[in-house]
């Protein structure tokens, strides 16, 4: 019964990747990027915002994993190994989204064979080439053995620079200008690390149900821990969209936060404010919904769906409203839908990590704490 | 299909391209010879790479400028294609031309997609359902053009034998001067009275006002760079007709030089860049243009020099008082007096404005600045003030405002044509038989001269009147047709009310198509033949003015045509009069062997030659020195037609003053002229003037007939049911409604103010669109008391309240996968022509397309 | 080395558009990309409303953010001041797009002139497909008119899945010809040259004309400038009034 179960399992996630391979097909070979609700007025669209998510999520994972392994909180162990995994399983979920956004993915070997070193792409490119191998590394020690402090300080230190280089990336052009990157180099790290205590929540919670292996007091106690952790975060999170909400929607000019204020009506900004945040604090700051298991998964899972559609809402801020030659014959606004191929990179990226995940879940032990 | 070797970098490719080249040429005359050529038992030698031109290698490639002219619009530029390997690449202006030079205007590109148009009719075609109607397919299946001229040898002998060549019919659309190979002698030889052109559709009631005021039957040119005041009336020289491209280069300056008035509901490309925009309510041009003169007469503002003074120099032109005519002594113009007491005496800006619904000041300050820059002062006559019922008086008061500042034939001012050299074609008489000349006596199809339609072209029934000919066959009165030949006309799309016209062809028995794309009228034809692309394809020529000069720019083939196209106007001909001498019927034939090669001697075997002795007969004035009369000369055939052009010599000024085609030789404000010309039509018809005008739908009567005046606009439709004036105009990318298949006459389509890419609009200002809940991008309904569309809705403020203005060119069901939504089907927008009712400025003949309907907007 | 930039003198210009379809000729662009654009604006209300056209195109930045932001130096700076792009080395990332404040680049979502691979004729036997003429005329190598000599320093035409935009003619500049907008322009409105020599026409007008360039406060330094007006109309002399 239970081998049937993963065979289902492992059949749809594989579908799930099947439908990403013929969604590249298409894309890449066939027909083109016509399949996405893409102009060139909406260059970057859901492929770049899933990027965005999966990424950050990554990152904050290595924070949430830097615990015990540079912060030196050993009752946090419980959850190195299970985090670490999660890093590299959602990499190459946002690896997969960023394939199935870039026009010629066959050519990203320029990247070493023509580097402009003035690039922040350049940059992010490297670090998260970095950042894999780094991951790839210590979760290959974490498995055999104790991670070094060094290697998880450098496992740090190009997280944070991989979630702020993101942040660079977006904030810095000038013809955007409803994006700092001031506030991005600290609103990215923060945001991921809210998703990556929501993602280790999930899929820790979720061990325990599927492997049917009951909480030990330890593990509440760090559940709880995390839940706690996770409010906070969520609060500092809600901080940090309300002044970013007051500052573009209230304080600036219109002509260069008009996209942002635009998005302020939109269903992906109340989606993100409401599913993402409020409802979730709301349950979290309840020590009763807090404590219980379901309350935790709901909230995690809420506060995940609002993050990624927080990170569209924030790609399309600068991006929907048309200006100079291309606001010609256009309306103030452009509207955006996704289309079903844009979908099917995020179903196929989200496929990826958790077909890495369940081979790493049942293959590699990850509820081990390292020796 | 044959295949080319792979390109190859540098001097390789070089090598390779004239390898390419001979073989390419080899094999596509191979496919010719097969195809047509021996069919029709001729071995053609094409003369293209005999006539290969000075070679020039650029940056661009290797490849060559070779002469052509654009016809696109009217202005008839002189060009230069940049031919690649038999394949044309891009276009530039001519810079051997003195009317336009080096400069063109953005619709010229769009050639280069017409010529490649995948939709280009490439065989001859025949119609296999013989059911004809909108809604049927005709099933056109290819023929080859042994058979298809067969076919219409045999259809044209049928009459003959049965003495009905009067049931032969010829329409004419865009033409060279190479027409009347087949226009006229053809019609004629046959024995037809049925040769109609297209003329009235296009501006004839835009000459009529020049005639009947200073006898010149034609458009100006317009000496801007030395005017200090230009008024426009319904004119968009910077998107339209004519000498856009020239207009274009100088406007920078003129805008500088000159104050610019324009008058026009709609803020059209040249308002954009105007000092003035008067944006009059349609149909009221005339009553502006008498207050004008009303002001410039009270304000003693007219060009003395021209006009003449009061005897004593006092100005007694007073509102609303008579002058006596004796007190004043008229220079070189007619009945300024008697204008003045007839029409203009109580004609004030208080008066106009109610009329136009413009400021009082703005009209007193426009007719005060035109007055004051006299005689450097334009009064600009567009279609739009005339091509409308009653336009004819519009157009004569509009263009008498150039007399009374001295602006007539002056610098700075309105000018002629320049002289030129070309010749007539041999004259067919002596083919003429007893058949052909009984035919020929009977009246034609459009009924010009007919009591209703003087189409008074400096005579009565001198002019056409072309969409009435559809009423004409519908009716078959005077008689019906039978076959019926149209060559790059398409009457059921760019005539107004077209629906006539679908039923009158689908009436006719026999109708040939000669055409580039199956159009709306092909729809209904039996034959169709692909014609060549004037631009690439054709020999001919055509004469222009501008800048002061005349040019006369050829046409000549120069790329490798795709399919198996032939020139309307001579080779088609040639081969239909190869197939009746076949037939027994050799008089044709016989007459168009009498266009001699000039250099040669040698008379014409073949279609090919004939195309080219024909056009090098008729302009031997300008290249043979034995022959040279003035304006550039050359050495000889070779020179002229790698030059591409010939320019007459500088505009001589001044020297139509008291020696103008009038019948006083004066510039005439009483027209002497009109007078005769309508004297003799109501004699014609046993009535009296005031008669014919009642009949014509004019409101004048007595001696106001003969004087420039205004006339309330005869506008269709209820204003209740129907609330908004529709107001026509053109896109600075039409190329005379032949462009809509082309994708970048769509994705360039905003260039037309206001107007959006993929969209056909509708634009209507917001402060009328408000109140409908119609907003831009909604889906409308435009309905008329005579048909209907449906488009896009644009909210424009450049759009008079009011009125909804609707850009001409789109709404083909035919012509292309572009041009249509479904071919042969649906329309992509809607045809303007759907709402306009079939009417008619009478005098001229002139089919009226502004100021002629009323409509409703309704969302769709 | 010269350093290119281009004048636009916007009284000349009669906003006709003949320098974005000449363009679009030239370069081979397909249909839907513009490298050669404009901004319009209908300013006013009926009846005090005019129209405006201000003619754009790539502005060849000193300080180029598509150039820093790319992230295989596929979009570079030229010696002569030119902004070019090298598509063998572009990833498709769309950055540039991203980061041009000028709205200038276009991405290739698709196989360039896809409407000259349709098989479909409107009449059987009596039209070709667009494909046939395509390939009868120019064995299929984009559009029938397709021009070659773009094909000297770019591909003819671009592959889907990288950007392009306007090179100022590079391939013609190469040759000692001016961009073809310059060229096709009816009214000499545009007028080209070379910044470093002192007496160059486009020296003289930046001499006489107060000069403007596009968003100049982000110090991009672009190499496009204007002058004079769209429509310089008259006016009556008025104090205005309360």
């Amino acid at each position: 019964m239970k081998a049937i179960k993963i065979q289902l399992w492992y059949g749809l996630l594989l579908l799930g990747i099947l439908l990403g391979l013929i969604t590249a097909y298409r894309v890449l070979i066939g027909t083109g990027f016509v399949l996405y609700a893409k102009t060139d007025i909406l260059v970057w669209t859901m492929p770049i915002a899933a990027y965005v998510f999966f990424s950050l999520t990554s990152s904050g994972l290595a924070f949430v994993s830097s615990i015990p392994v540079v912060f030196g909180i050993k009752r946090y162990q419980p959850i190195e190994k299970r985090t670490a995994f999660l890093e590299i399983a959602v990499l190459f979920a946002a690896f997969t989204c960023l394939l199935l956004h870039l026009g010629s993915p066959q050519k990203v070997y320029y990247y070493l064979f023509s580097p402009n070193l003035a690039s922040p792409l350049w940059w992010l490119g490297m670090l998260y080439g970095l950042y894999l191998i780094v991951l790839l590394l210590s979760f290959r020690k974490m498995h055999k053995a104790q991670v070094s402090k060094g290697l998880g300080v450098f496992t740090l230190i190009v997280a944070i620079a991989t979630s702020t280089a993101l942040g660079w990336l977006f904030g810095l052009p000038d013809a955007r200008p409803v994006f700092s990157a001031n506030f991005l180099a600290m609103y990215f790290p923060l945001t991921g690390f809210g998703s990556a205590l929501a993602a280790v929540l999930l899929f820790s919670l979720a061990y325990h149900h599927f492997a049917k292996v009951p909480l030990s007091g330890g593990d509440r106690n760090l559940y709880e821990d995390l839940g706690k952790l996770f409010g906070f975060v969520m609060a500092l999170t809600l901080v940090f969209f309300l002044w970013r909400t007051i500052v573009g929607g209230t304080s600036a000019t219109a002509v260069e936060f008009g996209g942002f204020r635009h998005m302020l009506s939109s269903g992906w900004y109340h989606l993100a404010l409401w599913v993402g945040l409020v409802i979730p604090i709301l349950m979290i700051t309840m020590p009763a919904v807090r404590n219980a298991t379901w309350g935790k998964i709901t909230a995690a899972a809420l506060f995940l769906v609002g993050m990624f559609a927080g990170r569209l809402e924030m790609v399309l801020s600068g991006l929907v409203m048309p200006t100079g030659p291309k606001a010609e014959g256009q309306p103030p606004f452009v509207s955006y839908w996704p289309t079903i191929w844009e979908v099917l990179v995020f179903v196929s990226a989200l496929a990826v990590l958790l077909f890495v995940y369940t081979l790493g879940e049942r293959n590699l032990k990850l509820s081990e704490a390292p020796e | 299909m044959e295949m080319k070797p792979n390109q190859k970098e540098g001097t390789l490719k070089d090598f390779l391209n004239d390898y390419k080249m001979s073989r390419r040429s080899f094999m596509k005359r191979a496919s010719v010879a097969t195809g047509g050529a021996i069919a029709l038992g001729t071995t053609v030698k094409p003369t293209l790479r005999a006539l290969a031109q000075a070679s020039e290698t650029t940056g661009s490639g290797a490849g060559e400028w070779k002469a052509a002219t654009c016809q696109g619009c009217t202005s008839w530029c002189s060009k230069q294609v940049y031919v690649v390997d038999g394949r044309a690449v891009k276009v530039r202006g001519n810079p051997n031309s003195k009317v336009n030079g080096e400069a063109s205007c953005p619709r010229v590109h769009l050639a280069l997609q017409q010529v490649y148009d995948p939709d280009r009719i490439k065989t001859p075609m025949k119609r296999t359902n013989p059911k004809k109607g909108r809604n049927e397919d005709p099933k056109f299946v290819p023929i080859s053009w042994d058979e298809a001229l067969g076919t219409i040898a045999d259809k044209i002998m049928e009459l003959r034998n049965n003495n009905e060549t009067h049931k032969y019919m010829l329409m004419r659309g865009r033409y060279s001067y190479m027409r009347d190979v087949l226009y006229d002698r053809m019609t004629k030889i046959i024995g037809s009275p049925n040769n109609i052109s297209h003329s009235a559709i296009c501006a004839e009631a835009e000459k009529f006002g020049p005639y009947y005021t200073e006898g010149y039957w034609g458009y100006r040119q317009y000496d801007v760079q030395r005017a200090r005041y230009i008024l426009l009336w319904g004119a968009d020289p910077l998107a339209a007709n004519r000498q856009v491209s020239y207009y274009s280069a100088v406007w920078g300056d003129a805008v500088d030089s000159a104050t610019i008035a324009i008058a026009e509901p709609r803020l059209s490309a040249t308002a954009a860049k105007a000092d003035e925009w008067l944006p009059l309510k349609p149909g009221t041009d005339g009553a502006l243009a008498v207050a004008i003169a009303h002001v410039l007469l009270t304000e003693g503002l007219w060009y003395k020099e021209f006009v003449g003074d009061f005897i004593d120099g006092e100005n007694r032109f007073v509102s609303g008082q008579y002058v006596d005519s004796e007190l004043f002594e008229e220079k070189h113009t007619n009945g300024i007096v008697t204008w003045w007491n007839l029409e203009l005496k109580d004609k004030t800006p208080e008066w106009a404005a109610k009329i136009t619904d413009l400021p009082v000041e703005q009209i007193k300050r426009v007719a005060v600045g035109y007055g004051q820059a006299a005689p450097h002062a334009i009064s600009w006559l567009g279609g739009g003030p005339c091509m409308q019922v009653r336009g004819g008086y519009a157009s004569m008061a509009v263009h008498a405002l150039n007399g009374i500042v001295g602006a007539v034939d002056n610098v700075g001012g309105t000018q002629q044509s320049n002289k030129e050299y070309t010749t007539k074609f041999p004259k067919p008489d002596d083919f003429l038989d007893e058949i052909a000349k009984a035919g020929k006596k009977h009246k034609k199809i459009d009924h010009r001269g007919r009591l209703e339609f003087p189409a008074l072209n400096k005579k009565p029934g001198g002019g056409v009147v072309t969409n009435n000919a559809a009423d004409g066959i519908l009716n078959a009165d005077p008689n019906e047709i039978k076959v019926a030949i149209g060559y790059m006309n398409n009457f059921a799309f760019s005539c107004p009310q077209p629906e006539r016209w679908e039923r009158a062809l689908a009436k006719i028995p026999f109708l040939v198509h000669i055409t580039t794309n199956a159009s709306e009228f092909s729809w209904f034809a039996d034959i169709l033949l692909p014609d060549t692309h004037h631009m690439f394809e054709k020999w001919g020529y055509v004469k222009a003015i501008g800048n002061g000069y005349r040019h006369v720019t050829l046409m000549q083939p120069i790329i490798e045509p795709v399919g198996d196209y032939k020139i309307d106007e001579t080779e088609i001909p040639w081969l239909i009069a190869e197939k009746l001498a076949e037939k027994g019927f050799s008089n044709l034939l016989d007459h168009y062997k009498t266009y001699i090669d000039p250099e040669t001697g040698k008379a014409p075997t073949n279609e090919k030659e004939f195309a080219l002795y024909a056009l090098k007969y008729a302009t031997q004035n300008l290249w043979d020195p034995a022959k040279y009369k003035g304006g550039d000369k050359f050495s000889g055939w070779n020179e002229l037609i790698k030059a591409g052009v010939w320019n007459s010599d500088p505009y001589p000024y001044r020297k139509k003053w008291s020696n103008m085609k009038t019948k006083t030789k004066k510039f005439e404000f009483y027209s002497e002229t009109l007078k005769d010309v309508l004297e003799k039509h109501a004699e014609k018809h046993n009535t009296t003037v005031d008669h014919v005008l009642e009949v014509c739908n004019y409101l004048a009567r007595g001696e106001m007939v003969f004087v420039p005046h205004y006339e309330e606009a005869f506008i269709a439709g209820d204003e209740k049911e129907y609330p908004f004036i529709h107001v026509d105009y053109k896109s600075r990318l039409n190329r005379e409604g032949r462009s809509a298949n082309c994708t970048w006459y769509h994705d360039f389509k905003d260039l037309d103010p206001g107007d959006v890419p993929w969209q056909d609009v509708a634009k209507i200002n917001p402060r009328d669109a408000r109140p409908l809940g119609i907003k831009n991008g909604d889906k409308v309904k435009l309905t008329s008391p005579s048909g209907s569309l449906t488009c896009t809705a644009s909210l424009w403020e450049g759009v008079r309240p009011g009125t909804i203005a609707k850009c001409y060119g789109q709404g083909h069901w035919a012509y292309g996968r572009v041009a249509s939504r479904v071919f042969g089907k649906v329309p992509r927008g809607g045809s303007s022509n759907d709402l306009i009712p079939a009417q008619y400025d009478r005098l001229s003949g002139s089919t009226a397309f502004y100021a002629t309907t009323r409509i409703k907007i309704e969302k769709a | 080395m010269p350093k290119y930039a281009m004048v636009i003198d916007l009284q000349r210009c009669v906003g006709c558009g003949a320098c974005s379809i000449a363009c679009r000729n030239e370069n081979n662009v397909p249909d839907g990309i513009y490298w050669s654009n404009k901004i319009t604006e209908t300013a006013g209300t009926f009846p005090n409303v005019r129209f405006h056209y201000l003619p754009t195109l790539c502005n060849h930045c000193s300080d180029a953010p598509c150039v820093e932001g790319c992230p295989t130096k596929a979009m570079h700076k030229l010696d002569n001041g030119i902004t070019m792009h090298d598509p063998d080395k572009c990833i498709g990332c769309r950055y540039c797009q991203y980061n041009c404040p000028y709205e200038v680049i276009y991405f290739n979502w698709q196989d360039p002139h896809k409407f000259w691979r349709n098989p479909k004729p409107v009449i059987e036997g009596g039209t070709s497909s667009p494909k046939e003429m395509a390939q009868t005329v120019n064995n299929g190598n984009g559009a029938p008119y397709s021009n070659p000599g773009r094909g000297k320093t770019l591909p003819e035409n671009r592959p889907k899945g990288v950007v392009e935009k306007c090179t100022f003619c590079d391939h013609r500049i190469k040759v000692g010809e001016i961009p073809y907008c310059v060229e096709a322009c009816p009214a000499d409105a545009r007028i080209f040259g070379d910044l470093d020599k002192p007496d160059s026409k486009v020296n003289r007008l930046l001499g006489k004309f107060k000069p403007y360039r596009l968003k100049e406060r982000l110090g991009t330094e672009p190499n496009v400038y204007y002058i004079r007006s769209f429509n310089p109309a008259h006016y009556q002399r008025t104090k205005g009034g309360i």
